[in-house]
């Protein structure tokens, strides 16, 4: 085969891969490929952040937590460590975790309680339990679910927000996923421009809509997108949980000592 | 003015029948809106210091008011898998019908254990999934065996019985959703009948909804079974009377038209069918019939006077001598139900106020549609009564009963102090008998004892904590006061003494109990271990850590998210009011002795002292409703005859009938509760009925005849009459009701029974004694308030 033959087979190809990505125009992208981006969005190498936290029932009775939190990625793994600075009765808690990509490895979670001065490791919870009396699951608070675990289905195109937004509906695979993430359904608005979901509802398993999430506030921080306000409500009980991250900083570099049972006991030393 | 209008009735009398037909009609097609309202709350006043407290605690803490699915398993008890699988796949359908709050479904198969392990705590169902071998069910049982809340709450301790409580929304969203309490109860109980199939189990539902759901449908649903026999008793009585067709159907007519009147009406201005409204029929049927049966009686006794008489003259006669005493004895009757307006509950306010409806329609009907159809139909009296007035026997000799009563009036007139002393000597000993009927009422009294739904209640009862509550709620000023072991310690001697000094107290939950037991896990379970901790922070810390764990409304039921309001629930395995004076005043001394102190507000709620509230308003009020209405009676009559000693005249034989109705109560051992305290009440009305017939018809005796005795004679062969047949076909109609097997209607057929009978005897021996020996002057003096009323 002569370089002429090449350069016109190639051509060919050319033409026919392009012509098969105009003829494919209006396909749009899958829920799936949707959701592999949320998965694969920059979210830095590591972020220290200051995280407060408002509870607040259905009377209006608030709850607040400050905490302070690191965390570090390991290729798909990471680990975080996060201290309680407020109220007085807790300063000093502090929550050590080891999060493995995947359902195979349960992840790992330590607690120091200094009135007892002992470190309790916290039991593999179920995905659906609900996470520190928030109104998110431990799925809802990693920002990304397990992907293989749903059917993903793109519904269309919304703006919310004034934002152009991806609209994907998530639903359990099976009857004991849903049983065991407490959902039956999700519909979450991905942000086209930076794949942040900012908005997701959910509904329970007798078909009735659950709880919304929002992001109310975001930015960019040194180039990464960053949610500084989200809420979550429980429209069935009325509870519903803020949360506010402020003080930013990634890839800092920061120690992999800084993720170990001693820095747990030893507590946080910043202000 | 009368006059014209017993004319204009009497001459078209097709345009009468016509309108008061399409009238009522128009009305009683109302009756498809009407309403049925159970809820024990609403017969509180919404302002009332126990509805707030308890619509606070609802607010807080959720609603308190538990269904009770009870499993039991005689052999071998429920720790078997097939029985663990039973309950599971209850509590999993449960959880998903609409209207069940889902994470409230609570039995062994949803709840989780809090769990010592080697390096912490763990938070995890106890079930996972069904265990099937023997060592795993022996651990099963030991788990909830060691845990403290759960031991006897969601398993008997003998482990012989499981239970799944179910927690209901709210009636307000409920009804949102077009659901309610009995609809949702009928729900749950089919989940259960088709589990049940074939299994060796046996399965109950009770608890409080379930009582209030179909309390008021049995009744209901009872009386519309009772009432065509009463129906049907009352026309085979009435032809009995009357030999007539007329006899049966005008009676029948007044009673129908007024229920549907005063029931249309009531579903038109949008009031609810009440416990206590469903006895507005059967009031009506009582009085109505008296009104028609004393317009019949004037009827045949004008025809008997005077055969050849033509049916409009007869009419028009009957109605002018008796639109008086008919107009009278309504007014007065409604006068005195309206007084059943002074009393607290709307429910009971209601019931007087569409029986006062209801008499008022009658009247109308009385005055309208009776002698419409009286004119349309030829001139006729039974035939034998006939032959033997034209005998020369006169009115005193129309029959069997007329001769009896003449002999009555005879005898009562030549014994007038006699007739006295032996009425004064049987009212002494009714008071004795009177002295004994006290107030004790139960949801579960009204239902059959052998039903099912009294067994549920004694079975649940029976194996677990209780199915009746008292909620203390406990206000700290500051937030998290409940972190502090001071208080958390004042609560739980609390608790325990409230269970130590009364045994149907079956057990109690508050967030100590959670506390405790978190204390004792992370004290590798030793069972000393299972106490408050000494240090706020620490307790701070174990909530804290249970929080990975747990959900974040595991104890939204006992604390508020602030740790500023607390709810100690007091579980309860008796519903009976007696009972509760002790609780009530045990709780108000404990709660004074420990949170007093510490400067915490609290308040005593749950619907055992809802119950508890309403069963003293029913007490309190009926002192004052029995005052009050016969009171009102009293001024009625005494405008309307316009005599004081009138209106006293015709109070004093329906006092003697109270009297001997609550001897009667005393003696069968009937106690007061929202039924029997509207009876007493009901038979004054319906008593007073009869003396004002009766003085009205001595007075225009005596007018005409000039002598005291004779005129008593001829009272008693005449009204004497027609009263006795009213008392007879009301009293056998209510009889029937004993038959029922809703105790609350077998026992207003029996009092209400007694009631007339009482009533009637004393209006035709101490009302003829008491005129004769007081010689009043409204009756003796002639004619002073008929004429004045004729201009």
């Amino acid at each position: 085969m002569n370089i002429q033959k090449l350069a016109l087979i190639t051509f060919a190809i050319a033409i026919c891969t392009g012509m098969a990505a105009v003829l494919s125009y209006g396909e749009e992208i899958t829920g799936e490929e949707v959701m592999q981006r949320v998965d694969n969005r920059d979210d830095g190498d590591d972020l220290t952040q200051k995280i407060y936290q408002k509870l607040i029932d259905r009377r209006g009775g608030e709850r607040e937590r400050f905490i302070i939190a690191f965390r570090k990625d390991y290729g798909k793994d990471s680990k975080s460590i996060s201290y309680f600075l407020q109220p007085a009765n807790i300063r000093d808690t502090a929550l050590l975790t080891y999060d493995y990509d995947g359902t195979a490895r349960d992840d790992d979670q330590w607690l120091y309680l200094p009135a007892l001065k002992k470190v309790r490791r916290i039991s593999a919870s179920d995905r659906g339990d609900y996470f520190m009396g928030t109104d998110f699951t431990f799925e809802d608070i990693k920002q990304t679910p397990e992907l293989d675990d749903y059917n993903w289905t793109w519904l269309g195109t919304e703006t919310v927000d004034g934002f152009d937004c991806w609209v994907v509906q998530g639903e359990p695979k099976t009857d004991d996923l849903k049983k065991n993430l407490g959902y039956a359904k999700t519909v979450n608005y991905v942000r086209k421009d930076n794949n942040m979901a900012i908005r997701i509802d959910y509904w329970d398993r007798k078909g009735q809509e659950l709880k919304h999430f929002r992001i109310v506030e975001m930015q960019e921080v040194q180039g990464i997108w960053t949610a500084l306000k989200m809420e979550m409500v429980n429209v069935q009980t009325g509870h519903s949980t803020v949360m506010v991250f402020s003080e930013q900083k990634y890839n800092s570099g920061i120690s992999d000592r800084a993720f170990s049972e001693r820095m747990l006991k030893r507590g946080y030393r910043g202000h | 003015m009368m006059e014209l209008f017993i004319k204009s009735v009497t001459n078209w009398p097709k345009l009468v029948i016509a309108l008061v037909v399409l009238l009522t009609m128009g009305i009683a097609s109302q009756m498809a809106k009407m309403q049925i309202e159970t809820d024990t709350e609403a017969f509180i006043p919404p302002g009332h210091q126990a509805t707030l407290d308890n619509t606070r605690m609802k607010e807080i803490f959720g609603t308190p008011d538990l269904l009770w699915i009870g499993v039991v398993r005689e052999d071998g008890g429920i720790y078997q898998s097939d029985t663990l699988k039973v309950i599971q796949s209850i509590s999993d359908k449960v959880r998903l019908l609409p209207g069940v709050v889902d994470q409230d479904v609570v039995s062994i198969a949803t709840e989780d254990n809090i769990r010592g392990t080697a390096d912490g705590m763990e938070v995890e169902p106890f079930m996972q999934e069904v265990p099937d071998d023997a060592a795993a069910l022996l651990s099963l049982q030991q788990q909830i065996q060691g845990f403290d809340i759960f031991d006897g709450f969601i398993v008997a301790k003998n482990g012989a019985a499981a239970a799944i409580l179910v927690e209901l929304e709210p009636h307000t969203l409920l009804a949102d959703r077009g659901l309610d309490k009995f609809k949702l109860y009928d729900a749950v109980q089919s989940i259960v009948d088709e589990v049940a199939q074939g299994r060796p189990e046996q399965f109950h539902v009770a608890g409080k909804p379930v009582l209030e759901a179909t309390l008021g449908l049995y009744i209901t649903e009872d009386l519309s079974v009772m009432m065509p026999l009463v129906f049907l008793v009352l026309s085979i009585l009435l032809y009995f009377t009357y030999r007539s067709a007329r006899g049966v159907f005008i009676p029948l007519a007044v009673v129908s038209f007024s229920v549907m009147g005063a029931m249309g009406i009531m579903a038109a201005v949008g009031v609810p069918m009440y416990p206590t409204t469903t006895m507005v029929p059967v009031t009506l049927m009582a009085i109505g019939v008296a009104d028609a049966i004393h317009l019949l009686g004037k009827y045949y006794e004008l025809v008997l006077l005077n055969p050849a008489i033509d049916r409009k003259s007869v009419v028009r006669d009957t109605m002018t001598e008796m639109w008086r005493p008919v107009v009278l004895t309504s007014i007065t009757t409604a006068v005195g139900f309206l007084s059943f307006l002074t009393m607290e509950m709307v429910p009971l306010q209601m019931m007087g106020v569409f029986a006062a409806v209801g008499i008022i329609y009658a009247m109308f009907v009385s005055l309208t549609l009776v002698p419409a159809l009286l004119v349309l139909m030829k001139v006729s009296a039974p035939k034998s009564l006939v032959e033997k007035v034209s005998q020369g026997h006169g009115l005193e000799g129309a029959g069997l009963v007329s001769r009896y009563l003449t002999l009555l009036g005879d005898w009562v007139g030549r014994h007038v102090t006699g007739t006295l002393f032996l009425t004064s000597a049987l009212i002494f000993l009714s008071a004795w008998g009177a002295s004994r009927v006290y107030v004790d009422d139960s949801y579960v009294s009204n239902f059959e004892q052998d039903s099912a739904i009294v067994e549920a209640d004694r079975v649940v009862n029976k194996h677990f904590i209780g199915s009746y509550q008292f909620n203390v709620v406990l206000e700290a000023k500051d937030a998290e006061a409940f972190y502090s072991p001071e208080l958390l310690q004042a609560v739980w001697s609390f608790q325990q003494e409230m269970e130590a000094k009364n045994t149907i107290v079956g057990g109690s939950i508050s967030i100590v109990d959670y506390i405790r037991r978190m204390h004792q896990v992370m004290n590798e379970n030793r069972p000393e271990m299972a106490k408050i901790p000494e240090s706020s922070d620490l307790i701070a810390q174990y909530l804290l850590l249970y929080s990975f764990s747990g959900a974040p409304d595991d104890f939204a039921e006992v604390i508020d998210s602030e740790y500023r309001i607390a709810n100690v629930r007091l579980f309860m395995t008796n519903g009976i009011y007696s009972k509760y004076h002790k609780i009530e005043a045990d709780l108000h001394a404990l709660a004074a002795q420990y949170f007093d102190p510490l400067g915490v507000q609290w308040s005593i709620t749950g619907n055992g002292h809802i119950s508890y509230v309403q069963t003293g308003m029913i007490t309190n009020n009926l002192r004052f409703n029995i005052i009050a209405t016969v009171l009102a009676i009293f001024l009625a009559a005494w405008i309307m005859m316009r005599s004081f000693v009138a209106g006293i005249f015709v109070m004093t034989p329906v006092l003697a009938a109270v009297i001997l109705n609550f001897a009667f109560m005393g003696l069968t051992g009937t106690t007061i509760g929202w039924g029997s305290s509207m009876f007493t009440s009901i038979a004054i009305c319906i008593g007073v009925d009869y003396a004002i017939h009766l003085i009205y018809k001595y007075r225009n005796e005596y007018n005409s005849l000039r002598d005291d005795k004779r005129a008593l004679t001829r009272t008693l062969a005449t009204t004497g009459k027609t009263i006795l047949f009213n008392a007879v076909v009301v009293v056998a109609g209510f009889m029937v009701l004993i038959a029922s097997v809703m105790p609350p209607n077998q026992e207003m057929g029996l009092l209400v029974s007694a009631a007339m009978f009482s009533s009637f005897v004393a209006t035709l021996t101490v009302l003829p004694a008491l005129i004769l020996a007081a010689k009043p002057k409204f009756v003796f003096a002639g004619n002073k308030f008929e004429t004045s009323k004729e201009q």
